[in-house]
């Protein structure tokens, strides 16, 4: 018969319950992490139809902020998630927060009119640190494609990051249509300032609207108007 | 009863987080708390990093 003793068996319980309860933070810094090595390697390892591209000598890197802080709603002082830009509508007595979201889209430069490929993907990290993630959206790979009737992303290409030590690499590509359509007041080329992401489309048969394409408001979803605007932030050079 | 309080001390820095963090605003470090999985302003502030750090016992300064 199994023996164990009491305090082996407290301190079991202990160690389990604070692992399932507390948080998983990773090493993570989008400088370190996302840098020239790990672009090319989404790039050469691609097997997106659409992003043909595989020479790609520059990135520039779109941001937009989110922030999980406090907020008056309905008589409580509770958590929120809002723009960066709409700060001042927090609580000013109490100016903490919870997780913070960046926003990354990576806009690779193209040669030989070829189109110009994308990657699209947010990091959610704890309040105020920047070395540590505690989660990750799915990454999309694709094209960005300027039409008459409207810019937009075309993603062909979904995957998520996994860590070796202390870099990242991506896993096993999925191909996945996803449109991601653009404002058309804002920018819509590879050098444009800000982009501002509209709507998202969903092409695949899904649960809610079964064989038709879904269409999801990012405005209507995070209660804004002008939610989603990726501001130029830093190139990253992948060839010199 | 020295070394149980010694003990106890070391369990508490292995299971739990630390609670109060010392955060840079405008020019004063406000202290603030662990609430409901995120951190909540206490309302005291000191005037330097090494100030707060040493009233709070916490290692580091954040800036907002």
């Amino acid at each position: 018969m199994l023996k164990l003793n009491s305090s082996k068996l407290i301190i079991f319980v202990l160690v389990a319950l604070s692992y399932s309860c507390t948080v998983r933070k990773h090493p993570f810094n989008f400088n370190r992490n996302i840098d020239h090595t790990f672009l090319q390697s989404v790039i050469s390892g691609s097997k997106s139809i659409l992003a043909t591209e595989k020479n790609a000598t520059s990135a520039r890197v779109y941001k937009a902020g989110f922030l999980q802080g406090w907020m008056e709603q309905n008589h409580f002082v509770d958590w929120a998630v809002l723009s960066k830009q709409r700060k001042n509508e927090f609580t000013s007595y109490n100016r903490g927060g919870k997780s913070e979201y960046d926003v990354y889209l990576i806009l690779f430069d193209a040669k030989n009119g070829n189109k110009n490929s994308f990657l699209f993907f947010t990091v959610q990290r704890p309040w105020l640190e920047t070395d540590a993630a505690t989660g990750f959206s799915p990454f999309y790979y694709g094209i960005l494609e300027s039409r008459a009737s409207g810019p937009y992303l075309l993603a062909d290409e979904t995957f998520s990051i996994t860590a070796k030590g202390t870099t990242y690499a991506p896993t096993i590509r999925k191909s996945n249509k996803l449109y991601f359509l653009l404002d058309k007041q804002y920018g819509a080329s590879f050098k444009s300032d800000s982009l501002r992401i509209e709507k998202v489309v969903l092409t695949q048969d899904n649960q809610l609207s079964d064989n038709k394409a879904l269409v999801i408001s990012v405005d209507d979803v995070l209660g804004d108007k002008v939610s989603l605007i990726m501001r130029y932030e830093d190139t990253i050079i992948l060839k010199p | 009863m020295r070394k149980l309080r010694k003990k106890r001390a070391k369990r508490d820095k292995l299971f739990f987080l630390s609670t109060l963090r010392c955060v840079e605003i405008d020019g004063e470090f406000c202290v603030f708390e662990r609430k409901d999985g995120g951190w909540s302003e206490t309302g005291i502030t000191y005037t330097t990093c090494e100030e707060c750090r040493r009233q709070t016992g916490t290692d580091r300064c954040y800036s907002l």
